[in-house]
């Protein structure tokens, strides 16, 4: 019935807190960052401590007071303990993975701690996104990798990064919000639409779906992770020279250029999907393809890295989807 | 898993939860309760085992009917605090059986924690202690459970939970010494069911055999000085004025004192005692002969009895003062006392043989002692008298001859009556058992004990004890000695059998056992009496201030102390020293933005920032190889570590 009054004032709170709280990719949890604050089960414990008290009060019966004091000192460690469990980790953003829209983009966090100490039950979520259990052996550290869901194309930052604890007793929740300066690109969705005209090649569609035999091989080179796994040298590989690629040399008759012109019935962000999904395929199926779109053009090329590239320029377009948090 | 369901472990330390506290309560717990209790858990198991699934709802509502309306038949005379505690057993046993999710699970083990602490409304023992200290061990545990989200192994959480706990016990001990007391804030019922045995309000001789024949405690004393002697140790409680015939009473009770009456001879020095008291169920308060010095809040009555205003359902602990007298000194003359002169018809031939002998001596000294000498020469003390008909003086003194204290005490304040001198009954308790580890003296319900009381005009109240002329052992030797030939003595007790109340070791180990007991009485159950004087006499006089400042340092201190014990484990690095190596290497490069990605080989990891940073590649690319060398060739000696961390420090120390 309120969140439309408290709404402008929450996201207005929002705003400012984010803007006091620590950014960078490195941060230390500390006593100016961990906030601590009983939950609902600490405030019936504390209930019940107070039930156990009466009792023991009203019968006069020392030993049930023995009781409670017994439950109030667990409760007074466990505030400590509770934040204990927070202090002194070292948090670090290491990297977030490009994904497509809708997708869940992969970022890689480092958990480690500045003391010797095991952590357990930390839990690390983005703003609004499921959180992910962890903890840490003495010594040791984690990294983990934390998903949060990309609604639009374009720059995505995961906003806010929050790490919370429960244990030991689930009494106290200590928390901080990080603001972690890390984002990453949501490539357009890939949406399957006609392939479009070439210019006078023979790329007709029958072509795509056929082996590569034909080509001349060049050489082998080292494998990438992406290679595919048709263009192994298995036979090295059963010799114990490792995993190496076949590089063929390539037919410059194959060569698409993947045009803005080339879908002209389509909207904006329908085309860079399209344009997308048909480099999605044409790497799939090893041919060779450019890019040419307003302000950019990609040179025709092949591989995981020519990929990436064809897609952060669609990615980067300017438009709707353009630097959109979620 | 999902987030709020429960691992199969916590689960486990549940049902624990449940189990241990509740054992306590089982002898006092209508049959049923257990019964359910073992159905519920029983099911849980098997879905937790994966045979059967949760019940379905009309099942669970159907049980909590049926629950509902068992506790309400099985206490319907009002079973006070027992009916609480079937009432949350019940219901937590019913709730493990949809104990699936966290809520579930916190509701159950915060009812289990309230349920431990009500173990101590019915036992106190140290062995009950210890237990309850187990189950709130156990419910700890299985807090902690609740929010473990990984599968650990069963004993695991006990551990860990026993070493987060162990610092609370001295904070628990600090906050019982220190923390006031208050009164109780609203009157609670006690469970009727619970009641004590105590002397009776009245007594038709037959009733006292009971009471001599239970090993139960009356009560304990503690003497600030010297203990006196067995003879002089006559524990006032209740005298009763009238008679009908058969039974001693009280038709009116007699009028309350505002202060002691100040005939009472003073010519001894009081003597101070402190009484712990059992729950008795009745209002007396046994005191030594004669109270000395009226305590606030009780009640004194113009016969010297001392009652607290309501009944005794606690125990509870007094301090007193009395003079070791056996006379009270009172005004008045022969009329104001015609209320102890009333004797109703029948008994005659006792009647007769009264004013017989009366005329012979014409004395109340040597009417006495004739009466007392009778005794002594023909009656037999026993615990097993033949029951007595209509007139039961008559067929006493003439025919049976034989009772005990109830009997003679009796027979003699009748015959006092008979000829003119006012003469009452008193109930009490005589002697005690001294306990010499902590000189204090046990008394327990076998001391009960009847005397007499009769009045001249010269000295006022005399107490005389018939029972003493009749068996004088009974008076001058502790009761467990003089009486453990007699068969029925302690027959109901068979832990407390006559062999074990020998002497001997193991008559020294009882001793000490009660020693022990009575100081947990005393500082642990009692703790609310002693505190205050207990308090200031270590800490002086206490203030508010003084009191927050004893709270919060040892609070401070086990806290710091706690702090610096986990700060201090250092675990011991489960890296290997090479990896450490590398690790440092990376946190080094990690300013430049040169750490190692996720899933890097140390090899490529090496070359990577050996293209960028040609100041130190040709050590980048050495520690690569080096890595490798370790890692793949059985290079991995203490030369090559340390070679490497040579690497790795000269690398560091370029830029």
């Amino acid at each position: 019935m309120f969140g439309s009054v408290t709404q402008p004032i929450t996201a207005a709170f929002q705003r400012w807190a984010s803007k006091r709280r620590p950014t960078g990719t490195q941060f230390e949890l500390n006593q100016k960052r961990i906030f601590i604050f009983p939950t609902a089960a600490g405030w019936a414990y504390l209930l019940l401590c107070i039930i156990v008290f009466l009792v023991g009060t009203n019968y006069q019966n020392n030993l049930i007071h023995a009781v409670v004091y017994f439950l109030i000192a667990i409760g007074v460690l466990c505030i400590h303990y509770t934040f204990l469990n927070l202090s002194g980790l070292r948090i670090s953003t290491l990297k977030g993975y490009n994904c497509y829209e809708g997708e869940l983009a992969e970022f890689s966090i480092k958990m480690s701690s500045v003391t010797n100490r095991s952590y357990y039950g930390v839990q690390l979520s983005w703003k609004g996104e499921e959180p992910f259990d962890s903890g840490l052996e003495g010594g040791e550290e984690a990294t983990l990798k934390l998903y949060a869901r990309s609604y639009k194309r374009g720059r995505l930052k995961p906003g806010s990064l929050l790490v919370e604890t429960r244990y030991p007793f689930g009494l106290l929740r200590a928390w901080s919000w990080l603001e972690p300066d890390v984002s990453v690109l949501v490539y357009p969705k890939p949406i399957k639409g006609r392939l479009p005209e070439f210019e006078g090649q023979e790329g007709e569609s029958e072509q795509l779906g056929k082996d590569r035999t034909g080509d001349d091989f060049s050489g082998l080179d080292e494998y990438q992770p992406g290679d595919s796994s048709r263009r192994i040298a298995w036979k090295h590989f059963a010799q114990g020279r490792g995993l190496l690629t076949k590089r063929y040399v390539g037919n410059t008759d194959k060569r698409f250029w993947l045009d803005w012109d080339g879908w002209p019935e389509l909207g904006l962000e329908k085309k860079l999907s399209v344009i997308c999904y048909w480099a999605q395929q044409l790497e799939h199926q090893d041919v060779e393809y450019g890019l040419r779109i307003p302000g950019t053009s990609i040179a025709p090329s092949a591989g995981p890295a020519h990929l990436e590239k064809v897609l952060i320029s669609l990615a980067n377009y300017p438009g709707t989807g353009q630097g959109i948090e979620p | 898993m999902k987030h709020d369901q429960l691992a199969r472990t916590s689960l486990l330390w549940q049902l624990l939860a449940i189990v241990f506290p509740v054992l306590p309560h089982l002898s006092h717990l209508p049959i049923w309760v257990p019964f359910l209790l073992i159905f519920s858990i029983g099911w849980r198991s098997m879905v937790f085992l994966g045979r059967w699934s949760f019940p379905k709802w009309y099942v669970r509502a159907a049980l909590v009917l049926l629950s509902a309306i068992a506790v309400v038949v099985s206490y319907k005379s009002g079973g006070g605090i027992s009916s609480t505690v079937a009432l949350l057993v019940t219901g937590f046993g019913l709730k493990s059986l949809e104990m699936y999710k966290k809520r579930d699970a916190l509701v159950v083990i915060f009812v289990a924690y309230l349920v431990s602490a009500t173990a101590f409304l019915f036992n106190q023992s140290i062995l009950m202690a210890v237990y309850v200290f187990i189950a709130i061990l156990v419910c700890t545990t299985s807090l902690l459970t609740v929010n473990l989200r990984k599968e650990v192994k069963f004993s695991v959480p006990l551990r860990k939970t026993a070493l987060l706990v162990l610092p609370a016990i001295p904070l628990m001990l600090v906050l019982f010494i220190l923390v006031p007391r208050i009164g109780p804030l609203w009157q609670m019922g006690l469970d009727t069911s619970a009641a004590k045995t105590g002397l009776s309000e009245q007594m038709s001789p037959g009733d006292i055999t009971q009471l001599t024949r239970s090993a139960e405690i009356a009560f304990r004393v503690s003497f600030e000085g010297e203990v006196p002697e067995q003879e002089q140790l006559y524990w006032r409680a209740i005298v009763l004025n009238d008679f009908d015939g058969r039974t001693w009473y009280n038709d009116t009770l007699p009028s309350d004192l505002k202060a002691l009456p100040s005939g009472l001879n003073r010519t001894t020095t009081p003597i101070g005692y402190e009484l712990i008291l059992e729950a008795s169920d009745r209002k007396y308060i046994p005191v030594l002969e004669h109270l000395a010095q009226l305590p606030s809040g009780l009640k004194l009555s113009s016969d010297l009895t001392l009652s607290a205003p309501a009944k005794l359902r606690q125990r509870s602990q007094y301090n007193l003062q009395s003079y070791l007298v056996n006379q009270i000194q009172t005004g008045g003359n022969l009329l104001s006392h015609s209320r102890q002169l009333i004797l109703p018809e029948g008994n005659d031939k006792a009647k007769i043989l009264a004013r017989r002998w009366w005329q012979e001596t014409g004395d109340t000294d040597a009417y006495l002692n004739k009466l007392l000498q009778e005794f002594n020469r023909e009656f037999v003390y026993t615990l097993k008298p033949a029951r007595l008909g209509l007139n039961p003086i008559d067929q006493f003194l003439f025919q049976t001859q034989e009772g005990f204290c109830g009997h003679f005490s009796s027979a003699t304040a009748f015959m006092l009556r008979a000829v003119g001198i006012p003469a009452r009954v008193v109930t009490g308790y005589q002697g005690g058992e001294l306990n010499p580890f902590e000189n204090y003296l046990l008394v327990r319900q076998y001391d009960a004990h009847a005397w007499v009381e009769y009045w001249t005009e010269q000295s006022g109240w005399i107490r005389i004890d018939p029972t003493a002329y009749v068996a004088p052992e009974r008076i001058e030797q502790p009761s467990d000695e003089v009486l453990s030939n007699e068969e029925q003595f302690l027959a109901d007790n068979p832990f407390l059998s006559t062999a074990i109340l020998n002497k001997g070791w193991l008559s020294a180990i009882r001793l000490r056992m009660e020693a022990l007991n009575y100081g947990w009485q005393r500082w642990v159950l009692g703790y609310h009496h002693q505190q205050n004087s207990f308090l200031s006499e270590i800490f002086g006089q206490i203030t508010p201030l003084k009191l927050a400042l004893l709270l919060l340092i040892p609070f401070a201190v086990v806290i710091a102390a706690t702090t610096i014990m986990i700060l201090k484990t250092n675990v011991p690095s489960r890296l290997d020293p090479v990896d450490r190596a590398i690790m440092k290497l990376s946190d080094h490069l990690y300013k430049q933005g040169l750490q190692r990605k996720p899933g890097e080989t140390v090899q490529n990891y090496c070359k990577r920032v050996a293209d960028i940073r040609e100041e130190i590649a040709t050590l980048l690319l050495q520690i690569g190889g080096l890595y490798e060398q370790i890692r793949y060739a059985d290079g991995d000696t203490e030369e090559t570590q340390i070679r490497l961390k040579t690497l790795v420090k000269a690398c560091c120390k370029e830029f």
